[in-house]
């Protein structure tokens, strides 16, 4: 399967999902006009992945996944999608993957820093929280 | 809380343009000066989400094309002890019953509860077949950390002018 990368926009977050060196990335600002269309198609390029993996090898126990958000601003109908995605790589930690999320906020007095506090709560996954340099 | 400066003042059609067009008019006031990163911050999320929940309820009551005769309104006005947010549009009379319902739990949350509650949404919602995560109302709370002011003045039978007023006080 091919990797998929998108460009940011002033309204959307680039996307790296990067299948030969297991990483994710989200960056940038993610209010995107249509945020279903957005997501969808990026949801469902990590479902189909890791959907493969749990279907072909027998033991994923050392595969190990890297998820990197680098987001300046989320608007609330993103934090939907980003949590449908954690939710897919979960599938890969309940078969004993290791999986690390680094989230990165610019001050802790930003909604961005609540926001992976609160998204790390719902998901049940903790996160990194990482000051931006 | 005195009034002392209206900072961005629109009326007319509601959309993504107009948001992004507010939005650039938000920057250059904190590039001016005229704002400090603090409250830039909070503005800018307060400005996103309730724009954005304004539309889509325009949306749903299909009055998105209909602006001319239902204008919607947004203003930012500097007070003296910060900022104030105002914005008014048309809603469907029976989307009012819900909106205020939301707002009241909104209301008489603390911010600890207020959380929780949000946590809660966000939970319950991840596969809904709603397109959004149905919590921007109460990110606008946890940002401004102050209850939402709201009224529904009748249009016709069918329609409701939905008009909020939020603070966002100094740190």
């Amino acid at each position: 399967m091919d990797s998929l990368f998108i460009n940011g926009t002033e309204i959307s977050p680039k996307v790296t999902f990067d299948v030969k060196k297991n990483i994710f990335e989200l960056s940038g600002i993610s209010r995107p006009e249509d945020v279903v269309a957005f997501y969808d198609s990026i949801i469902f390029k990590i479902e189909n992945y890791i959907n493969g993996i749990l279907s072909k090898q027998a033991d994923v126990k050392d595969f190990k996944f890297n998820l990197k958000f680098d987001l300046v601003y989320m608007n609330s109908a993103s934090s939907k999608y980003i949590l449908q995605i954690l939710d897919v790589f979960k599938k890969l930690m309940t078969k004993g993957v290791e999986i690390i999320i680094d989230w990165y906020y610019e001050d802790p007095d930003d909604q961005i820093y609540e926001d992976g506090e609160d998204l790390s709560d719902v998901i049940k996954i903790p996160f990194n929280l990482i000051a931006r340099k | 809380m005195t009034e002392v400066k209206t900072l961005l003042n629109y009326k007319g059609a509601l959309n993504y343009k107009v948001l992004n067009h507010l939005l650039s008019n938000l920057n250059e006031l904190s590039e001016k000066g005229s704002l400090d990163n603090y409250f830039y911050k909070k503005i800018q999320i307060i400005m996103i989400e309730l724009i954005e929940n304004n539309y889509q309820y325009l949306k749903n009551s299909k009055l998105a094309k209909d602006t001319n005769l239902f204008d919607s309104e947004f203003k930012l006005i500097q007070t003296d002890e910060g900022f104030k947010i105002f914005s008014s549009n048309p809603i469907r009379v029976c989307d009012a019953g819900f909106l205020k319902s939301h707002i009241d739990q909104i209301n008489k949350s603390d911010p600890n509860k207020l959380r929780t509650i949000y946590k809660q949404i966000l939970t319950d919602g991840i596969y809904s077949s709603k397109r959004t995560a149905g919590i921007g109302l109460m990110r606008i709370a946890k940002v401004a950390k102050n209850k939402i002011h709201y009224t529904f003045k009748q249009i016709d039978n069918n329609l409701l002018n939905y008009s909020i007023e939020i603070e966002i006080s100094s740190r």
